[in-house]
């Protein structure tokens, strides 16, 4: 009995020191970024060199390069996903593309990032663009797109999509109006944990999308976004800059946790008249 | 308790609001007047000097849009080959392989700068250092041999009492015998007199002329890598016993103290050797022993509106130079450099 | 069925009864081709990257530079690439991340999955997912402002000072707090939901038959999950662990902000390191200054993706195995 309690009580610890190191992380870049915040920051462009004025290139970088990758990811993600779920027990296709697709998830990102560089902005002339850059981040949330796509559709009870073969449908009606409608919900949480992580994503977009302290002008130029104003902000030796910084990080953790919890709200809410 | 209707409606009204404020932006963006944009990337020694002539010009002529970031020298050089920015900013000149490799490249001197070394203002040793300097040949054990770890032998004073000058953990220097000794194991080496050496991680031009100095390149410099003049500001400034090589525009802030530099080992620090203040090395900049030029370097001939800024940048320009803390051109070389705009 | 697709009142409505069934086939045979090239995209990013990455690697041996890899001598400019202070700092600051994560997260998965009050669970379990929802530049910044000074200030004296008398791997070389310790710690808090939620869904999963077996023959509540639960769970544990490795050994922001970028082969737990990913980051945008310093560099990067790579598929391969034996 000693040896159990003993047990448990480690455990516990265990637990406890986990959850206490978020709550440290959290608290910290909470308490930072709320001191340091000012409407300012939210409005103004990046003045003497990152010491005064704001974040507007960084917040409107990153909305736009992390909304067109994953409109560009989930365009070919989802129905790749949908094909895999389907069609896995007969076409080696599908096999093999969603085995692939879950080892390149664990790609560290930077690879992305050079691959990024070397291929999109070298070799096809993009330069360091918003285009580049979004095009690279396609690339990193393409695996967690088709990943979560193949899930959930393969949660769609089988019953539902038999009713609708019976009826004399085709496998893509069958896909499209009976089993897409009963996946949307886990397929708009895809979508959304998709986006919150391309949005914190700092290594891939480095070489591709660049930096700029202006906000974007058009798909070719260069584009800030928000874990890299935090990386370049905190490594001056400015307090103002540091200011910036911890502003910055509490946007971004604000933003990717907010995607993330809305995501699961999405997927009650709509899920609800799912079939089960 | 809602509907399921509602809680769809909910849920989508909302992901369309945030799709249309953000093609709402995009759209407002689109419709702004096309601005003449301009790049820069490179040096952090040039980039506070960039930006503020940015800033200038971006008021006098408000059309122009001119984005500058950082990287290091090499970046700067790399990207102007590759055409990914208008101006490569550098603060060295360019290497064999470099001008072999994109001949098109063109350096233009737009001011004068030096690499100045700094201490904390805290060092146990500050008003000695700051009496004798330091010398070429103490740099060179330090930066590149890496046997010299203390701070004791830079000034000359034993400072724990243990009736030797400490050098490494081996070796201790006797001054009574005058010789470097080695020491037996129960030596204990001064490790609060320790020196640590900051040095550059990026491809840095300010890296590569201290290195020149030495007479090595960068990557035989030893110590702690870290990004950008102020990444080596920031490490020095928060330790009382590091030693770092800056550009002078950064060597004259708080928490640190410049360094007259003997550059001939004679022992003296003469007038050119002196590091009092920005205006002295300024004034002697010529014959500063760590000085160089700084460039904007451009690929082929520049198109009108890039070749307009760095003509300005060479006139009116100059007259921010030393307000930020960097040295102008003399009247010669602002011919010399606009010759190169001109000519090809 | 006798009508026919050029009757313009059946071939647009697709509703209608007596529907041209060619049309509608065509329509599922190309939509299934649609479906299908998309699928082919995730073997064709792959696939471009990597080939990418060879194509280099190659190039970096046709150049001679392959016998010299493993030396400890990284001078671009002479034309010496050795890899070996970052493949070491890399695996320093991996092993030491391990170290911290790998009891920290199993206890806690061995928690969550038999001991945890059922109230409980669903907010642990957010929470922890919190955890991997936070950016690395966030865990990077952090690091930089709390974890650097109390290593410099406490952890490095205090350490280095009694137990790095006589061991080598904590004794204080440099005291500048970047440091594999602090890289590491920050790297450990990354990987810990990894660890948890896979260890914990591969606990969960060993069917209550065989828990319930054992309790009915007397043991404890403890000795259950040692002999049933932790066997059975044993090799999808082992594909967390090495998910986990591949996680920390692949990341970037963070330990680019903490470990200290000096090209060394670190000796002590305090030493800085300069860890394979922050290399590319730090030099990739001055590769093309000289094209063998290119090779180089993306020869790093075709190590961290042949070893990522290869580890993750022996991981999901024992993951799945596991999940279908389960079905």
């Amino acid at each position: 009995m000693l040896e159990e309690k003993l047990l448990r009580l480690i455990m516990v610890l265990a637990t406890a020191v986990v959850l206490g190191s978020l709550l440290v992380i959290l608290v910290d870049v909470v308490r930072r970024g709320v001191t340091a915040l000012s409407p300012s920051m939210l409005i103004e462009l990046p003045r003497d060199g990152g010491r005064g004025g704001g974040l507007l290139n960084a917040i409107v970088g990153s909305l736009y390069i992390s909304t067109l990758a994953t409109l560009f990811s989930a365009s070919v993600g989802v129905p790749a996903g949908l094909y895999i779920a389907e069609f896995e027990g007969k076409s080696r296709i599908a096999r093999t593309a969603s085995f692939v697709a879950e080892v390149l998830s664990g790609v560290p990102s930077i690879i992305f990032g050079v691959y990024g560089f070397v291929f999109f902005v070298i070799m096809l002339n993009m330069g360091v663009s918003l285009l580049a850059g979004a095009l690279t981040l396609a690339y990193l949330e393409l695996p967690i797109i088709i990943k979560a796509t193949e899930e959930t559709v393969k949660l769609v009870p089988s019953h539902v999509k038999e009713a609708a073969l019976s009826l004399g449908a085709t496998r893509w009606e069958v896909l499209s109006k009976v089993t897409l409608r009963q996946a949307s919900p886990g397929i708009a949480t895809a979508v959304l944990l998709a986006f919150a992580r391309g949005a914190g994503e700092a290594a891939p977009l480095m070489f591709t999308s660049g930096y700029s302290n202006f906000v974007p002008s058009s798909l070719l130029s260069p584009a800030a976004n928000l874990p890299l104003a935090v990386y370049y902000l905190i490594m001056m030796p400015f307090p103002e800059a540091h200011k910036r910084a911890f502003a910055a990080a509490f946007i971004l953790t604000m933003l990717v946790l907010s995607v993330n919890w809305s995501s699961r709200i999405v997927f009650k809410r709509w899920g609800r008249y799912v079939v089960k | 308790m809602t509907t399921s209707r509602e809680g769809w409606g909910k849920s989508v009204a909302i992901l369309a609001a945030l799709v249309v404020a953000v093609s709402l932006i995009f759209v407002i963006n689109a419709l702004q007047p096309k601005a003449l944009e301009i790049r820069l990337s490179g040096s952090t020694t040039l980039y506070p000097l960039a930006t503020k002539w940015a800033e200038e010009y971006m008021q006098k002529n408000p059309n122009y849009r001119i984005d500058v970031s950082g990287g290091g020298s090499g970046k700067g050089i790399s990207d102007v080959a590759q055409n990914l920015v208008d101006i490569g900013m550098s603060s060295r000149p360019l290497k064999s392989e470099e001008l072999e490799e994109y001949p098109s490249l063109i350096p233009i001197p737009v001011a004068h700068d030096a690499v100045m070394i700094i201490v904390n203002s805290r060092n146990p040793l500050l008003h000695t250092l700051l009496e004798k300097g330091v010398s070429r040949h103490t740099l060179f054990k330090i930066y590149v041999e890496g046997s010299l770890k203390s701070w004791e032998y830079v000034a000359g004073v034993d400072l724990d009492g243990d009736k030797y000058i400490g050098y490494n953990e081996t070796h201790a220097f006797n001054p009574e015998t005058g010789l470097l000794e080695y020491m037996p194991s129960d030596y204990a080496f001064p490790a609060s007199y320790e020196i640590h050496p900051v040095t550059r991680s990026d491809a840095s031009g300010t890296a590569e002329t201290f290195a020149e100095f030495l007479g090595v390149s960068q990557e035989d410099l030893e110590g702690v890598g870290v990004l950008g003049n102020p990444g080596v500001l920031q490490t020095v400034a928060g330790d009382p016993l590091a030693i770092g090589y800056v550009g002078l525009a950064f060597a004259f802030k708080e928490g640190i103290c410049a360094l007259p530099v003997d550059a001939n080992d004679n022992g003296l620090i003469e007038v050119h050797e002196r590091a009092d203040s920005e205006a002295h090395v300024a004034s002697h900049i010529a014959d500063y022993p760590i000085s160089r030029a700084l460039f904007f370097v451009v690929n082929g001939k520049p198109p009108k509106e890039v070749a307009d800024f760095i003509q300005w940048c060479l006139t009116e320009g100059q007259e921010y130079v030393s307000e930020v803390g960097y040295v102008p051109l003399t009247s010669e070389e602002v011919e010399e450099s606009l010759e190169l705009i001109r000519g090809e | 069925m006798a009508t026919s697709i050029k009757n313009p009142h059946t071939f647009f409505n697709f509703q209608e009864k007596g529907d041209p069934r060619s049309l509608r086939s065509k329509i599922d045979k190309l939509s299934t081709c649609f479906l299908a090239i998309a699928s082919v995209s995730s073997i064709f990013a792959a696939s471009s990257i990597a080939a990418l990455l060879l194509y280099n690697f190659v190039k970096f041996c046709e150049q001679g530079f392959l016998p010299n890899i493993l030396s400890d001598a990284w001078l671009p400019s002479k034309g010496k690439y050795g890899f070996l202070p970052f493949i070491a700092g890399t695996l320093w600051i991996t092993v030491v991340a391990m170290t911290i994560s790998l009891p920290l997260g199993f206890l806690t998965a061995i928690f969550m999955a038999e001991y945890i009050p059922r109230k409980l669970y669903s907010p642990v379990k957010s929470l922890i997912e919190l955890l991997a929802g936070i950016p690395s530049v966030v865990y990077g910044m952090w690091g930089l402002m709390i974890l650097i000074p109390l290593v410099r200030d406490h952890l490095a004296p205090l350490i280095g000072g009694s137990l790095g008398e006589a061991l080598p791997i904590f004794r204080v070389n440099v005291n500048a707090g970047f440091s594999v310790l602090a890289a590491g710690i920050v790297l450990s808090i990354m990987v810990l939901p990894i660890m948890i939620s896979i260890s914990e869904e591969v606990m969960r999963a060993v069917p209550m038959e065989y828990r319930e077996a054992a309790l009915a023959l007397g043991a404890t509540r403890w000795q259950t999950v040692k002999t049933v639960t932790l066997r059975q769970a044993s090799s999808g544990i082992f594909a967390g662990i090495i998910l986990s490795f591949c996680r920390a050994f692949g990341e970037t922001m963070a330990v680019l902000m903490v470990a200290g970028n000096v090209a060394t082969t670190p000796s002590s737990l305090f030493d800085p390191a300069y860890p394979l990913t922050a290399l590319i980051a730090n030099h990739l945008l001055e590769m093309l200054s000289t094209p063998s310093y290119a090779y180089a560099l993306l020869t790093a990067g075709f190590t961290l993706f042949t070893i990522t790579f290869s580890f993750n598929v022996v991981a999901r391969l024992t993951i799945r195995q596991l999940r279908r034996a389960r079905r």
